[in-house]
């Protein structure tokens, strides 16, 4: 019997190889967006898996759903942020909103989730654009850049802590 | 520091109520007493956030980080105020046999942060 520490760390380690691709992509700017944009996207779902993988959740039924990431991953910055309350100054209060909006357009990158058909757009497949005419992920702009985004770095500090933090769950 | 898991769980609430004041409560969800006394078992969070998606309830389960004074692994799972209603109406719907605990007060504003 598998625990769920294994399905956790799996999953982390699934997630871990998705950020460094991300990282490997992003060092070729020649590469479409929806590149760095897709490994972006599985990293996060990944990381949300391994902290629902726990005591009752079935984890076949976690591999097959897509939309955790705009639910959980603002509970996930959220216990980090409050693990570093006591040493940060300053007002954090808009983060986990910011997290929560940006979590979304993340999750929307997937193309099983597409908002009941009103964001056909994503990382992976071409569609059918709202002119009629065709779309394809690797010429569309996605205006998705972590960089500049109001909370793009803590979002990604967030899924880097994250690995930290179940990685060492090996030890 | 008071290491005792109640005290654990009250300074987690306090904690997440401060980075998120969109929470509108916290309540301590507890296993069976056998099961509670146990250093292992962690202390289970129900967070009502209006900010939230009705997603249905899904547990996330943390480690312990000691650093920060939470000793114990803790499990979060984050609710809409609907969803609260149902499982205020039917408790059954939480997993895991828990049950629903005494609410965590949000500190007053000068004790945030």
């Amino acid at each position: 019997m598998i625990s769920y520490d294994e399905w956790r760390i799996a999953y982390a380690k699934q997630a871990v190889a998705d950020l460094r691709a991300r990282e490997k992509l992003l060092e070729h700017p020649d590469l479409p967006d929806c590149q760095q944009l897709h490994f972006l996207q599985m990293a996060c779902e990944k990381m949300c898996k391994a902290y629902l993988s726990g005591q009752g959740v079935d984890a076949e039924t976690l591999s097959s759903s897509h939309a955790y990431i705009s639910s959980q991953l603002p509970i996930i910055a959220r216990q980090q942020f409050a693990q570093e309350s006591r040493k940060v100054q300053g007002d954090r209060s808009w983060i986990i909103p910011a997290i929560r909006a940006l979590a979304r357009r993340i999750e929307l990158l997937a193309p099983a989730v597409n908002d009941a058909g009103r964001h056909p757009a994503n990382c992976e497949y071409p569609w059918v654009g709202p002119d009629g005419a065709m779309r394809v992920p690797a010429e569309h702009n996605f205006g998705l850049d972590l960089l500049h985004e109001k909370a793009g770095r803590h979002l990604l500090k967030v899924l880097y802590t994250a690995t930290e933090e179940l990685g060492s769950l090996k030890g | 520091m008071d290491r005792s898991k109640q005290a654990v769980a009250q300074r987690l609430a306090e904690a997440h109520y401060a980075v998120e004041p969109g929470i509108e409560l916290i309540i301590q969800l507890l296993a069976s007493p056998e099961r509670e006394v146990d250093p292992k078992e962690p202390i289970k969070l129900l967070e009502v956030n209006p900010n939230t998606t009705a997603s249905g309830i899904h547990p996330l389960f943390f480690g312990p980080h000691a650093a920060s004074g939470i000793f114990y692994p803790s499990v979060i799972v984050e609710v809409t105020p609907d969803e609260y209603e149902q499982i205020l109406r039917d408790p059954g719907l939480l997993p895991n046999e828990w049950r629903l605990g005494h609410d965590f007060a949000r500190p007053a504003p000068a004790a945030q942060g």
